[in-house]
């Protein structure tokens, strides 16, 4: 009996203290809301992109690399026989390389977490909001990005990026170490990221460049997963290069 | 007998062009830039697919003999936005195509525009603009 007047007590004590408060408004966004579809657009010049090689402050290591590599872009381009890890063997672009398509990504913006969906070989990564870089992580092609507000501006750390990728289509590399910061913001109703490249291995100094993305219209993205298979078919068909394993239909 | 034009002319004003430097996947030191072929052709395949989408075309000469050229167009993801689909061709359509071509002389070329049996002009890219820097603009 006596328990049941306490729980009627308490009962009626906590329905008072509920209906004595208003109820709450709902809380305005801390943040803006960056999700939806973006793409830098096929033709677009006022996009950024990365400077110039001159312009990027490499170690000799860095400058004796690049040299020697095959790409199938820029200025020692060699499509024919090419070093480009992501044709020669259908690697992950790695970043910020995959972002330097003219296709679409999407960021799905959560409380803990901002996705970035690529359409480009479907690929995406995980910003793990407010919780703090690992020291050691593992080496992943897109690493391990963890990210905090400030204001209006989401900045993204990252590290533990594998080696083999390259920075862009060129053949830019680094190493290991490679540290980015990203500064990502709307300008206007375009989303800039402002990345720092951090890199002592490849990188006398740190180094900058902007993207900018445009909001894009068609939320549906495309199955648009490429393999060695795609590759080497389209070297027989257009080139008429023989494929040096079979090509699956 | 079809009267095949093969017409090569400098690039012209107006004329709506993917710019090499853009390519997401191989290089434009392959191509001639700036040179234009018009192909008035008969389609033999549209392949929808990745890396490139290939048009097979059936070219008619003067001296009646045909010659099969391939042309190609970025992946599906970067035509979609233009109004390219799967369905843009079907084999045996009458089409022409401004292309532009190779360097070695093969059939082969990337499509800057192609002119539907019903009229309807499907454009490959952006409006003209000059190669962007090495590094900067769109790059992969």
């Amino acid at each position: 009996m006596i328990r049941h007047l306490v729980a009627l007590s308490t009962a009626a004590v906590l329905t008072a203290a509920a209906c004595s408060k208003p109820p709450a408004a709902p809380a305005a966004p801390a943040h803006p809301n960056l999700s939806g579809s973006w793409v830098r657009p096929l033709g677009d010049r006022d996009v950024g992109g990365l400077p110039p090689v001159n312009e990027i402050p490499l170690t000799p290591w860095a400058a004796a690399k690049f040299k020697a590599e095959r790409p199938a872009a820029g200025d020692n381009q060699n499509f024919a026989d090419t070093t480009d890890p992501s044709l020669k063997y259908a690697d992950p672009n790695g970043y910020p390389r995959i972002s330097l398509h003219p296709m679409r990504f999407k960021l799905v913006q959560t409380d803990d977490y901002v996705y970035q969906l690529w359409e480009y070989n479907n690929n995406w990564r995980q910003i793990a909001l407010n919780v703090p870089q690992d020291p050691d992580p593992a080496l992943t092609w897109y690493g391990n990005p963890v990210g905090k507000w400030e204001g209006d501006t989401l900045v993204v750390d990252s590290v533990g990026y594998k080696d083999s990728t390259w920075l862009d289509a060129r053949g830019l590399p680094h190493t290991t170490d490679l540290h980015l910061v990203e500064r990502i913001h709307k300008v206007g109703e375009n989303l800039a990221f402002d990345i720092t490249f951090e890199d002592k291995g490849a990188f006398t100094k740190p180094w900058t460049a902007q993207l900018i993305f445009k909001p894009s219209p068609d939320g549906s993205m495309t199955e648009n997963i490429y393999t060695i298979s795609d590759e080497l078919r389209f070297r027989e068909r257009f080139l008429n290069q023989k494929a040096t394993i079979p090509i699956r239909r | 007998m079809r009267k095949t034009c093969v017409t090569v002319f400098a690039a012209a004003a107006g004329l709506l062009i993917v710019s090499g430097s853009l390519l997401a996947h191989h290089a434009n030191a392959v191509f001639d830039v700036g040179k234009r072929v018009t192909l008035k052709a008969t389609v033999t395949e549209w392949f929808w697919a990745n890396p490139h989408c290939l048009l097979g075309l059936d070219v008619k000469g003067d001296d009646g003999k045909v010659v099969h050229w391939v042309a190609e167009t970025q992946a599906p993801p970067n035509m979609i936005p233009f109004g390219w689909s799967k369905q843009s061709f079907a084999a045996g359509d009458a089409v022409t195509v401004t292309i532009e071509p190779v360097k070695n002389g093969q059939p082969l070329g990337r499509i800057l525009q192609a002119v539907l049996p019903d009229g309807k002009t499907l454009v490959a890219g952006a409006p003209a603009i000059p190669a962007p820097e090495a590094g900067a603009g769109t790059r992969q």
